[in-house]
């Protein structure tokens, strides 16, 4: 990123203050010095005409158009706020709430979590006191599945299970395929070992789900869905089979819907611990109570899934979109977000950061405010290494952009992908290495080892890093390492194997250095790669407590009451113990 | 309920207990849940998993009659077994401990509270300890992140842990165990 | 209670009922409980809640179980909805905490000053109203 400014012009309808404001760049010779980007108000809109200005992180809120002179005076060319000082947003706490502890909701924005810790999920009349199912009975009084579509497009809803395929396009294809016979399947086999979002609208807002299949199997023209969910989510099914029950007896599931013609009913299926049963042909061949192996594609689901029949799978919180945008329309939902990327998206915020949990932001806000502002910052306030995305198919983005907009596309360009939304926060202790070891062991584990590009390349990539992280890699590994994940991504036959180099090589991109340091310096400067550090005991800081000699397992220290000790390198078998125990911080990793 | 050690190996033993398995009773929650089921496609993963859930693995003999039940070859059933990770061919222990290697809970030190399980009981992963109280186990992220790094022990969580703590939580279920 | 719905505009009107139901004087306490929730002790906080509103015969009073809040480092959570106070978000409550709850922010109506967590975030729904 270069350091230019970036301004979000966030206006209602996508008004004209973002013309206005372009037009007067230009004349004024000015546009080549800011980025301007497009933006639905930050969940803020109470406030009209809301722009961001990035990085100084400001927001202004109702601008007018009179103002825009000003604005451009100040925040452009002077950098010094005096006249709209005003307006600036500051978060607004009710008076009798005093020191709220964190700012986690503040730049949220919650769509698919609307009713997530507002209605209890194990009763349907809570829903539809909500708004639950009125986009269904809206449909099937006035909707035809055309416009149903045509709602979808104009709101760009994406796939939100990792790929980014638009929604739309495939009701759309499955629709238009002629067949007696079609599913509705609802991926629920959340594989990312580090993620939990379709865990969380599941337990929290079941009947969102299943309003979303109803309507995609009233589109496409399906009797029957699934949902195949992990078992380790006992919370989960459970929730499902009483909000399944529940939808029953009102007749919004079952034989005849709403007193319509269209019949539709949803089952359970169980997923049973298999990462590769998220790719959806291994999938389907799971529920059809097979080994879950993935096929070559074409031909796609759409055209040939279930029982050989065409199938419209989608991810979970695809499916829990799907009912808000034909309640409030296409148009509203389509002004959040970003460019190409429309909405919001769940991200579970994990790691070495303070507010860890579960986040829905719209698309654009930049990974710092999601790490910073929503996420409070790293624990301990330690130093930011990188933020993983994308769990095992995806990679690592190291500080330098972090202001990059959260987008389909701009995560891509960095090496790693949007993904399930899996967000992990590294800081200075988390060795590259070792997490690209880490996502590689997993996705060797998973692999089905029908191909032989993703069994052979993943086990041989994992032994070379392997031995890099003990100190035997030479510096050729580095080059191989790359070349075999190339092949990986090219031969591989489903997207396990194709993405199962992405952290290796992402962290390779980025941390370089760190590679070279374990291969000729045999060296972690995080301390994590066991064979490699060295503990030491600083002599200046050791106050002679015994406590590490007592500890150690193997007496490997020596010293006497009240000297400094010392460590005998020949001995000590680096298990950690006397850096874990000391007081004083007189044991040094090296 | 039996619960014999599968002889895997044994093809005497295999060839008579097949025979025999066809007549072993099922417990009645089982056989239901499988008359419900026989007919619907794609039925082999939902009942395997009903089996475990009532035996707590999968045992050989059940394995047989459901083949016959559900005329589908063994070897086949053994294939969905053995491909997915959840189903077991082992009794576990009476309390399952699970540690969680999902992503957070590796970088806060989950692997270093398995190598201290490993230590307290003597065992490695997928073992049960003599006394059949404890199993071990690894599983990917049970949702609980936050509390990072965390283990669960049969349903129970227990979340933000330092090995320091282990041998007070095992204490308590070796305790309840032998009471 | 099955009650099945025979046309489109049965729901409408349901939903339209269940909103008139609703009275002003509603006091709810909303406990999160997801899994990790229930993990950090949600399900006793709520089992304290439950025999505390009968004990004290709050009638007006509804503990509810809801899904995640997301604040998983805070757990458990509790979010209090009543009149004529602002809608405040707990964390980190215990038993003990949830008593002082009762005590001083429902019966009392006065807002507790530790624990609170972020202002609850801006309904979707909410939007309506304000145009
Ligand atoms: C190895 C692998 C694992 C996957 N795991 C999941 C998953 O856990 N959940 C999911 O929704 N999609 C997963 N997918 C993507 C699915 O194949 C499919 O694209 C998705 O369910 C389509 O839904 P969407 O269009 O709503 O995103 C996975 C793909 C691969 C290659
Ligand atoms: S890429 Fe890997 S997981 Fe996918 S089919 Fe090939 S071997 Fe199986
Ligand atoms: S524990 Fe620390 S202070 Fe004590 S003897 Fe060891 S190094 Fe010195
Ligand atoms: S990674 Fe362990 S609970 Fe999520």
């Amino acid at each position: 990123m270069d350091n230019r400014k970036i301004i979000f012009i966030g206006c209602q309808k996508a008004g004209n203050l973002y013309d206005l404001i372009n037009k007067k760049l230009v004349d004024e010779n000015l546009r080549q010095k800011v980025h301007l980007r497009k933006f639905y108000t930050f969940g803020l809109y109470t406030y009209k005409n809301i722009i961001k200005v990035w990085p100084d992180n400001i927001i202004i809120t109702n601008i007018t158009e009179d103002e825009i002179d000003t604005f451009i005076e100040e925040v452009i060319k002077n950098g010094k706020i005096t006249k709209l000082k005003d307006k600036i947003y500051k978060k607004e706490t009710h008076p009798l709430i005093k020191n709220t502890k964190v700012e986690f909701y503040h730049k949220q924005f919650r769509v698919v979590l609307r009713n997530s810790g507002v209605i209890n999920p194990e009763d349907i009349n809570e829903y539809i006191k909500r708004n639950g199912y009125k986009a269904l009975a809206k449909i099937l009084k006035e909707y035809t599945p055309d416009q149903v579509i045509e709602e979808l497009k104009k709101s760009g809803l994406r796939g939100r299970g990792g790929g980014g395929f638009p929604t739309w396009m495939k009701w759309n294809c499955t629709k238009n395929v002629e067949s007696d016979i079609k599913y509705v399947i609802c991926n629920a086999d959340e594989g990312d070992p580090g993620a939990y979002m379709d865990r969380s609208i599941l337990e929290g807002d079941p009947h969102s789900v299943l309003e979303g299949m109803i309507i995609a199997g009233y589109t496409i023209g399906a009797k029957q869905g699934f949902i195949y969910v992990r078992a380790e989510y006992p919370l989960a099914i459970e929730r499902l089979e009483k909000a399944i029950k529940q939808a029953r007896e009102y007749g919004l599931l079952g034989e005849n819907i709403l007193g319509t013609d269209f019949s539709f009913d949803i089952e359970l299926r169980l997923g049973a611990g298999a990462f590769v049963c998220g790719e959806e042909t291994a999938l389907i061949a799971s529920i059809e109570g097979k080994r879950g192996m993935p096929r070559p594609r074409p031909p796609y689901p759409s055209i040939k899934g279930l029982w050989d029949k065409p199938t419209l799978i989608n991810n979970v919180e695809t499916f829990a979109n799907v009912p808000v945008i034909l309640y409030k329309g296409g148009d509203w939902y389509s002004q959040i977000g970003y460019e190409n990327s429309k909405g919001t998206k769940v991200f579970a915020l994990t790691g070495k950061i303070k507010n860890s949990g579960l986040v829905e932001v719209p698309m654009g806000l930049t990974l710092r405010e999601i790490i910073f502002d929503v996420g409070g910052g790293l624990t301990g306030n330690r130093k930011f290494k990188a933020v993983q995305t994308g769990g095992p198919s995806g990679g690592v983005i190291p500080e330098e952009y972090l202001d990059t907009p959260i987008a389909y596309e701009t995560l891509q360009n960095l090496g790693s992908i949007m993904g399930s939304g899996g967000m992990i926060v590294m800081d200075n202790e988390d060795c590259m290495i070792d997490v690209a070891k880490f996502y590689l062991q997993f996705a060797v584990d998973e692999s089905c080892g029908k191909c032989s590009p993703c069994r052979i390349g993943g086990t041989q990539m994992l032994s070379i890093l392997n031995k890099i992280s003990i100190g035997h890699g030479e510096m050729e590994d580095i080059d191989k390492l790359i070349s075999i994940g190339k092949a990986m991504q090219k031969a591989s036959l489903c997207g396990l194997g194709q993405t199962a180099p992405n952290p290796v090589l992402s962290t390779l991109k980025y941390f370089r250095d760190e590679y070279e340091e374990h291969i000729k310096d045999k060296r972690c400067r995080a301390g994590k790669c066991r064979e490699l550090v060295k503990y030491a005991i600083d002599p200046t800081k050791c106050i002679g407590c015994t406590l590490c000699a007592i500890r150690c397992p193997v007496n490997a220290i020596s010293g006497e009451r009240k000297k400094p000790h010392v460590i005998d390198q020949s001995i000590c078998i680096k298990c950690g113990e006397c850096y874990n125990v000391c007081k004083f911080g007189a044991v040094i990793k090296e | 309920m039996t619960h014999e050690k599968p002889h895997l190996d044994n093809v005497a033993d295999k060839e008579i207990t097949f025979y025999k398995a066809q007549e072993i009773p099922l417990p009645k929650e089982l056989e239901d849940f499988i008359a419900e089921w026989k007919n619907k496609p794609g039925n082999l993963i939902m009942i395997l998993h009903k089996v475990q859930e009532i035996y707590g693995y999968i045992p050989r003999k059940v394995a047989m009659k459901i083949s016959k039940l559900l005329n589908e070859p063994l070897a086949k059933i053994y294939g969905v077994i053995t491909f997915y990770h959840l189903f077991k061919l082992n009794k576990p222990g009476r309390y399952k401990i699970s540690v969680c290697m999902g992503t957070a809970c590796y970088l806060k030190g989950g692997n270093d509270l398995l190598m201290e399980l490993e230590n307290l009981l003597g065992i490695g992963v997928g073992g049960t300890t003599e006394d059949g109280l404890f199993s071990l186990q690894t599983v990917r992220c049970v949702g609980c992140c936050g509390l990072a790094p965390v283990i669960m022990i049969n349903n129970d969580v227990y979340g933000n842990l330092t090995k320091e703590k282990l041998p007070e939580i095992l204490g308590k279920y070796k305790q309840e165990g032998e009471e | 209670m099955a009650k099945k719905f025979k046309n489109p505009d049965e729901l409408f009107k349901f939903a339209d009922e269940l909103t008139k139901k609703d009275s002003d004087d509603i006091i709810e306490l909303r406990i999160g409980m997801g899994t990790c929730g229930i993990a950090a002790g949600a399900d006793k906080v709520y089992e304290v809640f439950q025999k505390e509103v009968e004990k004290r015969g709050l009638k007006n009073v509804v503990v509810k179980k809801v899904g995640c809040l997301g604040l998983c480092f805070s757990e458990p959570n509790v979010e209090v909805v009543m009149k004529d106070l602002p809608n405040v978000l707990y964390g980190y409550v215990d038993e003990k905490f949830a008593i002082r709850i009762l005590e001083e922010h429902v019966e009392g109506k006065k807002v507790l000053h530790e624990n609170i967590l972020d202002k609850p975030y801006q309904d979707i729904y909410e939007e309506e109203e304000v145009k």
